[in-house]
């Protein structure tokens, strides 16, 4: 017996990270109280006013892919002052917690210079981008918690997994298992969990690329992500974890927990922190400032390895109207040219698989590359509330759009965007919500239907006439 | 009634209108407080001047030229303005005619801006909204039903995981032998019309204009039978 | 995914269907009138005279009554306020099919346990440890390493953290996980300081099942060969919360060991209700919370203790009705009003240990204090409760009852005013792991008053 022996495959639980975790707990139990609905309602859109008005923050309604290295810059600057303002609102406290220079300064100084995420010939190496870079952009694909039945899951993951442009992949949203209901926080949610993290699994070994990252769990309840871990079928420690901040500004501690959950499992995190244009944040240029400091939250909070923008309609809940555009390329522009921050453009789409709308408005998103975004997660059909229907081939044409993308001038990008959002933008009322996946896939032979590739071959030339290098 | 008079009335009800767009609760007040004071009408007063401001606010919100918040202070507004006017009115007698609608976000989810927009429109349609908030046990809804003589339940869910609750609302109701008592509408990102069928749900809200049209029919149908 | 997980399944759903029922209704009007009603039908009587009773009729009329009661009442919902019911096919195969060999720890630390009979030759296998008893941050590690090094104790049971780096422990926050990873790391570096890496380790005093989730990790956390722990609320209930756990560790595939800690007293009466209330927790656990081995723990209201004579009695009954109906394997819990460093502890623990004869295994325990002392755990009064269990083994229950009567007037009075002895800092050399002169002196004198009652003590 040695009193002082450990057990040497037991390793010390606190990692820096971690025990930066219990610092943020701290500050939420002794951040200053606030009404909740004071912060969303008044205090978080009154400023985000201030500091438009303050940085001169305009849109150009005629321009949707900007080319001002001036606005870009003004908007991080907005969007590190608006964190360190206001802070982030704990939802379990009631208090804000409060964020300071120092740390929006250090958490951006010890970004990493890359990351790798995967495993095998899957690991991809995630570096930020530069506008206008000429270099592959990172694609996460999937459906961004898009709904999905059960019955189709596997073979929907399965398909877009089969996409080679796909870096990694972002789970779906499960909405029963065998026709019954998911009950939240309870043995079902757990069991929902595992099954997904099985059928993701699944779904890259039969796309012959088993190492490829999976991104989950797409439950937000903590208990169920940790316990969709697992080496033999679950997530692993080359897959990334899946972490928010809740829109707008703040946060909880179950999130807080899944963070610490990965931290401890040194596993790379995605993270997210969707907006909506005419929301709590207001207009496109408020929300974009927002969107910004939500990234700079997600770093600090979060660990975040790499996110995603998501700046959406509140009427339409999509990501390729004007507004959302051209969000997402100054919101790019702002953080690639300030930080070495991951992050890429995500697509919610209002048309459904096998239309030709999807495409384009897939194409105008994709376009955000130019302002050193990555690809993704995308491309979401009927804005993800469409049961199954996603598939890999909207997936391929994203990537494939995206790749040619790269290196382009950001002059020439708006001048596509223009031309491709007059396609479709006049159909969001009523938009064509196309077909579920067995409509317009074989489960078979995992390939799409000749209808789609029909409308995928014509819209791919289209895109060539744009402009694009396809 | 004097040109005066009128001229008084008019610009009181102006101010009923203004306060509600401008989204001041203590304005709406202290205009609804000189309305009554003034002799006007309550009715009026709303139809005129408060309801007349949310519903340029809703359009502007349509087109984005105002946004949430300014919806969600709107109806505030209008709350806290139609408060006042009702003082003096019989028990029991409402200025929101179009019914009592209990409100909010299932059990186990915290997500409400879906539902916060769904109750300023209602709020701005006439309907007298209690909005329980987020996570809220399905008893509750009942309970405040009953206590408050709700014509319909509302009930929204974001998460797949959470529209169960929805579901459990409904069960309770059956057991409680109060299911037709309260007819039950159903909303939020992951719920369908094939869920709310399944369910035993009266309707399903697609989004928050077709929410307010089905709550419309639900209570009409039900004052019908009444 | 282990396929037996989807019955938690089922029972998620029926959770969600049953009758529903008033939470306070439920606690007052619907649990003590049955059990009353079934005492008298099954003439379920204590006796004060006789703590440890040998009474075939007694035993399985508890038996019965627990299968009715169970069928009649089921389990109560916290979450969905609906009942969750039982058929008497399912609560007889409960009773039969449950595990009869549980396999525990590895290397020179793998123990085998399997049911005990009334009298059985058998030694019993010894769970040491807190029971759940409160502890610092600072000595959590030192106590368990402390009893980890009582080669007598076959697993050893965790604690409750009182608190974590210096602040409360926040429920399904990063904190409560950190503390469930610090306590996970605790146990594991204990067995190994003590020399015993493969010792099995009950996991989990945190509430949250997130938390408890993420400490299941073969690398740093508890592995499939420490046991989980689940149990069911009292009287006659579960949560989501709960049975999200359970789940978890069925999946997992380490062994559960189960409890349901029961007042006499409380909600379900006296001693004879609470040792039929008792039986059906056990038999519930054992559908619900799919349990290999259970505890049996029945505790004065007044006192917190299962020392007291009519806990004796409880254990005693409610042990030979599972020995004699069923093959679920149990335990009997020790917790005592008495803290480290007095002989009354050691006197206590006498109590809970003479279930053995009665069938049962021994732990988790002894427990000072009512648990509710912080650091007031020491490895020392471990040592002397295996002990004891160990010599009971071949013991008559003619025997049991003796020393039951023997040993009770040497602690029974100090109930109402028990001596909270020392911490553990006090009583320890901790260097050393070795207990202070003073605490070895009391345990010397008392294992010498066993051996004059007959019991092996070493």
């Amino acid at each position: 017996m040695n009193l002082c022996q450990r057990d040497a495959s037991v390793h010390d639980g606190m990692l820096p990270g971690s025990s930066n975790l219990l610092d943020i707990v701290d500050r939420a139990k002794n951040g200053r109280l606030v009404k909740e609905s004071d912060f969303e309602c008044r205090l978080l859109p009154n400023r985000l006013k201030e500091l438009v008005a303050q940085y001169d923050i305009r849109r150009d309604p005629e321009v949707l892919v900007p080319s001002d290295n001036d606005l870009a810059d003004s908007v991080f600057e907005a969007a590190k002052q608006l964190l360190v303002d206001l802070g982030v609102y704990c939802h379990d406290t009631g208090r804000t917690i409060k964020i300071t220079e120092e740390d929006v300064k250090d958490s951006l100084r010890n970004l990493p210079e890359s990351t790798t995420i995967g495993s095998g010939k899957e690991a991809r190496e995630l570096r930020s981008r530069a506008v206008e870079d000429k270099r592959r952009p990172h694609f996460v694909g999937g459906n961004g918690g898009g709904i999905c039945s059960s019955a189709n899951y596997l073979n929907i993951f399965t398909s877009m997994s089969m996409e080679p442009d796909v870096d990694s992949v972002c789970c779906g949203s499960l909405s029963e298992i065998d026709g019954k209901p998911i009950i939240g926080r309870s043995p079902v949610e757990l069991h929902a969990a595992q099954l997904e993290a099985d059928w993701l699994r699944k779904a890259a070994e039969r796309a012959g690329r088993p190492g490829l990252c999976l991104i989950g769990s797409g439950f937000e309840w903590a208990g169920a992500d940790f316990a969709s871990f697992n080496p033999d079928w679950g997530y692993r420690p080359t897959d990334a974890g899946c972490s928010c901040m809740i829109y707008p500004m703040k946060i909880d501690f179950n999130m807080l927990a899944k963070t610490k959950h990965y931290l401890d499992r040194r596993m790379p995190i995605h993270a997210y922190s969707d907006q909506l244009i005419g929301g709590f944040t207001r207009g496109a240029e408020e929300t974009l400032v927002s969107s910004v400091a939500h990234h700079l939250a997600n770093v600090i909070l979060n660990h975040a390895t790499y996110q995603h923008v998501n700046c959406q309609h509140i009427h339409y809940n999509n990501t390729s109207n004007r507004l959302s555009i051209w969000s997402h390329n100054v919101a790019g522009q702002a953080i690639a040219r300030n930080s070495r921050i991951v992050t890429s453009s995500e697509c919610f789409a209002s048309a459904g698989p096998c239309t030709e709308m999807i495409l384009y408005e897939g194409a105008a998103v994709a376009l955000s590359v130019v302002s050193g975004l990555g690809l993704g997660p995308g491309i979401c059909g009927c804005v993800t509330k469409g049961m199954d229907k996603f598939t890999g081939l909207e997936e391929r044409f994203f990537g494939k759009v995206g790749r040619a993308c790269a290196g382009m001038k950001r002059e020439d990008a708006n001048d596509i965007a223009k031309q491709l959002v007059k396609k479709y933008e006049h159909r969001f009322d009523n938009p064509p919500l196309g077909k579920t996946f067995n409509e317009c896939y074989d489960p078979e032979s995992m390939k799409p239907s000749k209808e789609w590739l029909d409308i995928y071959s014509r819209v791919i030339e289209e895109m060539k006439d744009l402009g694009f290098s396809l | 009634m004097t040109d005066l008079d009128e001229a008084q009335k008019r610009e009181i009800i102006e101010e009923l209108r203004t306060s509600v767009i401008k989204g001041d609760s203590e304005q709406a007040q202290a205009a609804a407080q000189r309305a009554m004071e003034a002799g006007i009408d309550p009715l009026e007063a709303v139809e005129k001047g408060l309801a007349k401001g949310i519903r340029e606010v809703g359009q502007k919100f349509q087109t984005l030229e105002l946004f949430l918040t300014d919806m969600i202070m709107a109806a505030e507004a209008m709350t806290a303005a139609i408060s006042v006017l009702e003082k003096n009115l019989p028990e029991n007698t409402s200025l929101q005619k179009a019914g009592v609608v209990v409100i909010g976000t299932v059990a186990g989810d915290i997500h409400d801006i879906g539902k916060n927009i769904v109750v300023a429109l209602m709020k701005a349609n006439g309907f007298r909204v209690t909005d329980l908030g987020k996570d809220v046990p399905s008893r509750q809804f009942i309970e405040q039903a009953e206590s408050l003589k709700a014509d319909a339940i509302g009930l929204s869910a974001l998460l797949s995981t959470t529209m169960v609750a929805q579901q459990e609302v409904v069960m309770m109701l059956r057991d409680l032998e109060l299911k037709d008592k309260y007819p039950v509408i159903v909303g939020g990102a992951p719920v369908t019309e094939q869920w709310a069928k399944q369910i035993g749900a009266d309707a399903y809200g697609r989004d928050a204009n077709d929410g307010i049209t089905k709550v419309h029919e639900l209570v009409s149908a039900r004052r019908e039978r009444a | 995914m282990d396929l037996s997980s989807l019955k938690l399944l089922e029972i998620t759903r029926a959770a969600r269907t049953g009758p529903l029922v008033d939470e306070k209704e439920f606690d007052l009007k619907t649990v003590p009138p049955k059990l009353k009603q079934l005492a008298r039908d099954y003439e379920i009587a204590y006796s004060p005279e006789t703590p440890v009773p040998n009474d075939k009729q007694l035993a399985d009329g508890v038996f019965q009554a627990a299968c009715d009661f169970l069928r009649d009442v089921g389990i109560l919902c916290i979450d969905t306020g609906r009942l969750i019911k039982f058929e008497d096919r399912e609560i007889s195969e409960a009773a039969n099919s449950a595990p009869t060999n549980v396999q525990v720890g590895t290397g020179g630390d793998a123990r085998e346990m399997a049911q005990r009979g009334i009298e059985d030759q058998r030694p019993p296998t010894i769970i040491g440890g807190l029971g759940g008893g409160i502890v610092s941050q600072r000595y959590y590690e030192d106590i368990i390493t402390s009893i980890a090094v009582e080669r007598v104790i076959d697993a050893v049971c965790g604690g409750s953290l009182v608190e974590i780096e210096g602040g409360p422990i926040i429920r399904d926050s990063p904190i409560e996980m950190h503390a469930a990873r610090f306590e996970a790391n605790c146990m594991r570096n204990a067995v190994a300081r003590a020399g015993r890496p493969g010792l099995c380790v009950l996991a989990g005093s945190p509430e949250g099942a997130a938390a408890v989730i993420s400490a299941f990790d073969p690398e740093f956390g508890y592995r499939r060969t420490d046991m989980a722990i689940s149990c069911l609320v009292y009287p006659m209930k579960t949560t989501m919360n709960l049975l999200n756990k359970t789940k978890h560790f069925v999946d997992y595939g380490c062994p559960i060991f189960s409890y349901a800690d029961h007042l006499i007293g409380g909600y379900t009466g006296g001693p004879e209700t609470t040792a039929i209330s008792m039986t059906a927790h056990i038999l519930a656990n054992q559908i619900i919370n799919r349990s290999s081995v259970q505890e049996i723990s029945c505790q004065d209201i007044r006192y917190n203790n299962t020392s007291s004579r009519m806990s004796i009695w409880s254990h005693a009954v409610v042990a030979q009705a599972l020995a004699r109906n069923s093959k679920i394997i149990t335990f009997s819990e020790a917790f005592t009003s008495s803290g480290p460093c007095t002989k009354t502890i050691l006197y206590e623990s006498v109590a809970p240990a003479l279930a053995i004869v009665s069938g049962a295994h021994a732990g988790p325990g002894p427990a000072g204090c009512g648990t509710k002392e912080v650091n007031r755990f020491t490895g020392l009064e471990e040592r002397f409760f295996g002990n004891v269990a160990r010599s009971l083994a071949g013991k008559k229950l003619e025997y049991a009852n003796d020393v039951a009567k023997a040993i009770l007037p040497k602690y029974e009075q100090i109930f109402a005013n028990p001596p909270l002895g020392k911490r553990f800092d006090e009583c320890y050399e901790i260097e050393k792991m070795k207990p202070t002169a003073e605490w070895l002196g009391m345990w010397e004198s008392v294992s010498r008053e066993m051996r004059e009652i007959g019991l092996e003590v070493s």
